[in-house]
């Protein structure tokens, strides 16, 4: 008893002895300081429309820490990010919000929405559209290439200055590089957070493989692939399908259903059902809902206010 | 056992409560953050602070093997920066058209300075080509070193090369404009390189790269021989080099553009005295400029003469030869021995067909169509009855190209061939009207 005691009390003394002369106190002032670069007027638009509803840190100025080192990577130009962040908004984070309510993207969004310019090349001929790291941070690459999609009007016919007018001259390739990578990332996201049932995996259990970039499109479809990115595992197969339902118009949808064939088509068809249910069970969300709130609103795209950032 | 863990214990809190007695000095007044901070506030306050901006003198590639390529920048409080350079010549056709886009100073493990949203012009060299990866490996992020109202000294980020920005006296598009006379002065002189002449100097060459900003140096004079590699950039009077070079005893680093020469400006020799070192340009024996061969000819070939004209196609790289026959062919110039050539080439349809023309052997009844083979055509350095003197070049081998035909092919790299469209045998010389 007497040597617990004794053990107890140097213990005691040497915890405190170690702590005993910490006695510096708080700096009123916060070593982390940013005082040399001045927040825009997009940033004000960003801290309404993104950090403050969502918490979501839109980031489009080029920052070194948050990009992935492997990659030779330049920043966006501003105006595409700009248009990128409305885009977003309107076709991303307000349909979620649409069907269900404003908790579910401030639950469920990543923290950090990240633009850069040009693609991640990798290796083996491949081009990286997106990443979603951790279910906190969705990065999108090839910003720049907007410029081949859309089509910029300047009010004062040389630059931004008085407003511009943005028309969208080619919405799939928008799909393909912007819009369906998010929605892509934000399943894995989902998906991160609350697992799909494991049936899922079984449809195309002994069909996924490394080359996917050696298939392509019928040839992934007669598999039960809604691309051929799907075929590289039964994560990115569920969250390709999910997010080809979404972006895609029912004709397309029927359409890759057609080069599917019969059996291929009947794989895609049973993986969308779990899809939709693992939506509505786990997440509340109505698939087809949603699809709906989407079509409405590409539909309405070109009537955003793509130079107003006081508003709103 | 346990008595000898007891006292082990015992010096072990014995230490614990001695650790902290510790009386470090503070190497700085400041915290770091606040150190940090303070050259944050440095670097931003120098860069804003040049009424008219900077000239940067900027390498891509660590091994600097682009050379360099010269910008103009201002940057504004609010945390823009416009931008004009080298690099606008190519991309906007005109130096004058700016580009702003955003900067931003940060911290990390040191202030590093990031045009951090995309600006055609800065990012010329750091943009990854389609799936080739990053082509010339250049910084858009640069730490900065040091600096002073008249010049700050960066590091980029990635290839680790020292970036020099000297702040202006002319708005940012005069500088460029300025670079870019300088610039058209030397590559309208076609020199091949440069002599080094400082007094003592005999038979040192400077030979300058045709596509980047590089000089390569043979210490022994020859050309086969072994060679150094000097980048160089563009400023506002003249060239500068990467990092001071020497050569012949003499380090120098800076040159004014005077008089169509190269004059150094901080040249010392080895006991530290300044001296003169001077670049002319020099070109190969026989040079005649590009300009002298345009204009109209008579061109003959066996006892027929045609009138034909020579224009200009790619300046200083090429002229389109116009009148033989129905086709314009494609004849090019080298500075490098002052000749034109002619070789087989694609030159337009005919119908269904391709027409080539195509080097012929009318002795020995063989045409080709590869394109490295063909005719030299030499001058009598004699610019005021120019003539010009087809040969072969040497590259056929067993035959000799001593004529041309128009050849009909089903495919437009060849393909089957089809037969003869036009002829113009013993093909001899182009004189000067």
């Amino acid at each position: 008893m007497k040597k617990i005691l004794l053990y107890s009390l140097m213990l005691t003394f040497g915890a405190f002895a170690t702590t005993a002369c910490d006695d510096e106190s708080l700096s009123s002032t916060s070593v982390i300081t940013n005082s040399v670069n001045i927040e825009t007027e997009f940033d004000k638009w960003l801290e309404e429309n993104y950090r403050a509803p969502y918490n979501i840190n839109f980031y489009y100025r080029y920052e070194d820490i948050e990009t992935d080192m492997t990659y030779d990577l330049v920043p966006a130009k501003e105006i595409y990010s700009r248009i990128l962040a409305k885009m977003i908004r309107f076709l991303w984070i307000d349909p979620y919000t649409e069907v269900t309510d404003i908790h579910f993207m401030r639950e469920n969004s990543p923290r950090i929405m990240q633009v850069i310019g040009c693609g991640a090349y990798n290796s083996n001929n491949t081009l990286q559209l997106g990443t979603a790291e951790g279910g906190q941070k969705i990065t999108l690459y090839v910003g720049n290439w907007l410029e081949d999609f859309l089509k910029i009007d300047y009010t004062n016919r040389s630059n931004e200055d008085d407003g511009y007018t943005v028309t969208i001259t080619d919405v799939d390739m928008i799909n393909h590089y912007y819009l369906h990578t998010i929605h892509h990332e934000f399943a894995h996201i989902l998906n991160q957070k609350i697992e799909y049932s494991t049936d899922f995996n079984t449809i195309s259990q002994n069909d996924y493989v490394a080359q996917w970039n050696t298939l392509n499109e019928s040839e992934a479809a007669e598999m039960g692939f809604v691309s051929p990115y799907a075929s590289s595992a039964s994560g990115e197969d569920f969250v390709e399908v999910f997010s080809y339902y979404l972006t895609w118009s029912e004709a397309e949808w029927q359409a890759k259903l057609e080069q599917a064939g019969t059996s291929g088509a009947d794989r895609i068809e049973r993986k969308l059902a779990i899809v939709k249910s693992y939506m509505a069970d786990n997440w509340n969300i109505d698939m087809d809902q949603l699809r709906e709130v989407l079509a409405r609103r590409y539909q309405e795209i070109d009537m955003l206010d793509w130079s107003n950032f006081n508003a709103e | 056992m346990k008595p000898r863990i007891f006292p082990a214990i015992m010096a072990a809190c014995g230490l614990l409560s001695v650790a902290c007695v510790n009386q470090v000095e503070e190497v700085f007044d400041t915290k770091a953050s606040e150190r940090l901070e303070q050259t944050m506030l440095e670097c931003q306050s120098l860069l804003t602070s040049a009424e008219y901006g900077w000239m940067i003198e900027y390498y891509p590639d660590s091994n600097q093997s682009y050379g360099g390529s010269t910008y103009a920048a201002k940057f504004e409080d609010n945390g823009e920066v416009t931008v004009t350079g080298e690099v606008a010549q190519e991309i906007a056709g005109d130096v004058s058209k700016t580009i702003t886009s955003h900067y931003s100073i940060n911290s990390s493990s040191s202030v590093v300075l990031t045009f951090d949203t995309y600006n055609e012009y800065i990012h010329y060299w750091s943009d990854p080509d389609d799936y080739s990866g990053n082509v010339y490996e250049g910084d858009f992020e640069f730490a900065f070193v040091s600096g002073n109202a008249e010049q700050m000294i960066f590091r980029g980020i990635k290839t680790g090369n020292r970036i020099v920005f000297t702040a202006l006296d002319t708005d940012i598009v005069t500088c460029v404009q300025q670079i870019v006379a300088i610039q058209n002065e030397v590559v309208d002189n076609l020199y091949l390189g440069y002599k080094w002449d400082d007094g003592n100097s005999t038979g040192i060459e400077l030979y300058d790269d045709d596509n980047y900003n590089l000089l390569a140096y043979y210490p022994d004079g020859d050309m086969d021989g072994a060679y150094e590699t000097i980048p160089y950039s563009y400023t506002s009077e003249g060239i500068g080099f990467y990092q001071p070079a020497t050569i012949n005893g003499i380090t120098v680093q800076n040159f004014k553009w005077e008089n169509n020469t190269f004059v150094s400006t901080d040249a010392v020799d080895a006991s530290g005295t300044p001296v003169n070192v001077a670049l002319s340009g020099f070109h190969c024996d026989n040079f005649m400029h590009y300009d002298t061969f345009i204009g109209s000819y008579l061109l003959k070939y066996g006892s027929t003469e045609v009138p034909v004209t020579l224009t200009e196609k790619v300046r200083y790289s090429s002229y389109t030869l116009s009148g033989l026959g129905d086709y314009d062919l494609t004849i090019g110039y080298s500075k490098s021995d002052a000749t034109l050539s002619l070789c087989s080439q694609y030159i337009g349809t005919y119908g269904s067909y391709y027409i080539w023309c195509c080097p012929w052997d009318a002795d020995a009844g063989y045409l080709t169509w590869t394109t490295t083979i063909g005719f030299t055509l030499s001058h009598n350095a004699d610019p005021d009855n120019l003539v010009l003197t087809f040969a072969d070049n040497g590259v056929w081998g067993s035959y000799t190209a001593n004529s041309i035909l128009y050849y009909k092919f089903t495919a437009i790299s060849g393909g089957s061939s089809v037969g003869s469209y036009a002829q113009y045998a013993y093909i001899e010389t182009m004189t000067k009207q």
